[in-house]
């Protein structure tokens, strides 16, 4: 088996895409994918400087709010959490 | 690993920065001269009057804050190192498995006791872990220069610069911020890196192309054989969002390696690289 | 006497055409073997193979390793040298020694220093700025500073003047060969190594044509000048060749023996060169 995939390069190139087609298509079937644009909240991209004081009070509070509920849940920043929360959707809708 | 297996690997690493010390090394250094120039020739436009309160406003802004919190404000200016970096790596990988069995020197190479797996490892890790060390060289170089130039500035216009040092204190830390942006990105690219080395390695002529082209075909063919669009569905959810390639915080650093999308391109990557690993063998 | 290669029914083709069609060869250990050839007889394919460059199908064994499934094992008791030119060229000379300290264990760099010492080879110079024979000095000087088993050299002296080449295979026999170490070397420039070789190898057209140590060579090829009232008796032994030479006719054997011979004219081991070009036209007119 090895001799036939190593034979020629033509040969190595359709099975390492066979492979990677066969893995991204399984994925997909199994996890339902579907087109997701990952969203890792920003503040510095709502940043305006014209109210840099607001902005830095928003900060510390909501660095104190995360450190008190723990990271990531209510930013929404896991994709795990994110996927799981859309799973059920699905599943629910199916 | 025994210590003289860590000394060929640090050498492979060194020969990848020598042969390509011009994406590593010039094109950043370029950038920043370019910005520098850009920024120190607005200074030169601006009011004598308007320069000063907004040197003033600038030494003030950071004052007594701390750099980690502020960092943040200077990813805005990594950005074109950012882009720098990714055509840089884009070029390199499509190159770097094609060119030495252009010019044969892949004979030389392996003539050394050296394995295909070592070689394409060495590439990876060059473009993942050392090549955003050298932009930030250079990142930190165009600060040092900028700083310099600001104090000089603000002296010349008689501005108590107090917080300038706050200032670059957080510059300092952005460079923190800039290289893990570099790593997760690069670990979150690693299809593409391995897609790449995959075709760097295989074609005899237009590397590029063939990969590109390759890419398209696919997407056709899962459409065709299996009715359905995973990949192209894959593709576009790993390259829509911007905010993928930047880290602001320290805090999401971990969060951003482990995870699901993340854990699984890398698997995706290591199938692409190991392609590339077995298609080096073929040196013509 | 143990051998260090040892292949049996290599074949390797290039889309139509038949690169190595059922090569069989073995070298024995502390050889200088010489692998003669015309252009496209499949010597760099047979040398690439022995070192794993080229994947070939057949039994294959170089120091006990199998080149294809543990190249980079198999190149820390081999060194390799082909046509000048795959250094790379954006390395410098310094550059290009400190790589090879790194990456082999058996590398001498102060051996390598005082083999360049002896050259005009300045340490700061690029590959690409240096002559062709400065190239092929600077590869030398590289592969005599590395202890191995065997050294491979495919067409090492191609495009050199006479002054490099000289020097080249000077410096071979001189600095480097032990008597242990074995040496293998691909050319068609026969006349240049037939008096180094103590093993000879003739390929053409993907095959092996000859193997035989030099030391009975004259046991296994004889040239005879054979006297004008003979040739018909000549012809009958089933020549490899006829030439013309001085009004006679020059005529080689190959297993033929010497007593059946002898009555037909004056015996003569054939040189290298000569065998080589009657094995040559034997093969062409069947």
């Amino acid at each position: 088996m090895k001799n036939i995939i190593l034979k020629n390069r033509y040969t190595l190139l359709v099975v390492t895409l066979v492979v990677y087609i066969g893995v991204l298509v399984a994925e997909g079937a199994i996890t339902g994918r579907e087109v997701r644009v990952f969203e890792f909240e920003n503040p510095f991209f709502d940043f305006n400087v014209n109210n840099f004081e607001g902005f830095r009070e928003s900060r510390e509070s909501r660095v104190s709010d995360d450190s008190r509920s723990g990271s990531g849940e209510d930013r929404g920043e896991n994709r795990g959490e994110n996927r799981d929360d859309s799973r059920d959707e699905d599943s629910g809708d199916a | 690993m025994d210590r003289f297996k860590i000394v060929q690997f640090y050498a492979l690493l060194r020969r990848e920065v020598l042969e390509h010390r011009n994406l590593f090394i010039g094109a950043p250094a370029v950038v920043a001269l370019l910005i520098l120039v850009a920024t120190f020739w607005v200074a030169m436009q601006i009011d004598e009057t308007q320069l000063a309160e907004g040197l003033s406003y600038i030494s003030v802004l950071f004052d007594g804050l701390s750099p980690f919190d502020m960092a943040p404000f200077f990813m805005l200016l990594a950005i074109p190192f950012m882009l720098t970096l990714y055509i840089s790596s884009v070029i390199y990988l499509i190159n770097t498995l094609f060119q030495d069995r252009k010019e044969m020197s892949i004979l030389f190479w392996q003539s050394m006791p050296v394995s295909n797996l070592q070689t394409v490892l060495s590439k990876v890790f060059t473009i993942v872990i050392v090549a955003p060390i050298f932009y930030v060289l250079n990142i930190f170089a165009m600060y040092l220069i900028g700083m310099i130039l600001l104090t000089i500035l603000g002296v010349s216009n008689d501005v108590d610069l107090v917080g300038i040092g706050w200032m670059f204190l957080a510059a300092i830390a952005s460079l923190v911020l800039i290289y893990f942006s570099a790593l997760v990105t690069s670990l979150w690219l690693l299809p593409s890196i391995g897609w790449l080395l995959l075709f760097s390695a295989f074609a005899k002529k237009t590397p590029l192309l063939w990969a590109g082209g390759v890419f398209i075909l696919v997407g056709f063919f899962e459409d065709f054989i299996f009715g359905t669009q995973y990949l192209a569905d894959w593709v576009q959810s790993r390259a829509a969002n911007p905010n993928q390639y930047l880290i602001f915080e320290f805090q999401s650093l971990l969060e951003r390696i482990f995870n699901y999308e993340t854990l699984f391109g890398i698997v995706v990557g290591s199938i692409l690289i190991t392609g590339a690993v077995y298609m080096r063998r073929f040196t013509d | 006497m143990s051998n260090i290669v040892e292949a049996r029914s290599l074949r390797k083709n290039y889309g139509n055409f038949t690169a190595l069609d059922g090569v069989d060869l073995t070298i024995p250990s502390g050889a200088i073997s010489g692998l003669i050839g015309p252009n496209g007889a499949g010597k760099t394919t047979t040398l690439k193979a022995l070192i794993g460059l080229c994947d070939v199908d057949g039994e294959l064994s170089v120091t006990g390793f199998d080149p294809r499934k543990a190249r980079h094992k198999l190149m820390e008791d081999v060194c390799f040298i082909a046509d000048v030119g795959i250094l790379p060229k954006w390395l410098k000379v310094s550059q290009l020694i400190d790589y090879v300290e790194a990456v082999h264990p058996r590398f001498d760099r102060k051996k390598a220093e005082k083999f360049l010492s002896t050259t005009d080879i300045p340490s700061n110079k690029r590959i690409k700025e240096l002559s062709k024979g400065m190239v092929t000095q600077l590869h030398l000087a590289l592969v005599m500073s590395i202890e191995v088993q065997l050294l491979v050299l495919d067409e090492p002296t191609l495009g050199l003047d006479i002054i490099y080449r000289k020097e080249f295979y000077d410096r071979l026999l001189n600095d480097y060969y032990d008597g242990n170490r074995t040496i293998i070397i691909s050319t068609h420039q026969v006349e240049e190594i037939e008096t180094l070789l103590s093993h000879l190898l003739f390929i053409n057209k993907g095959k092996i044509v000859l193997d035989t140590l030099m030391s009975e060579l004259s046991q296994v090829c004889t040239e005879v000048l054979v006297d004008a009232d003979k040739m018909a008796e000549a012809d009958a032994c089933g020549p490899i060749h006829v030439r013309e030479l001085l009004g006679k006719k020059s005529y080689t054997f190959e297993s033929v023996l010497k007593e059946r011979l002898e009555v037909l004219g004056e015996l003569q081991t054939p040189s290298v060169a000569d065998l080589f070009v009657a094995k040559l036209k034997e093969d062409r007119h069947g």
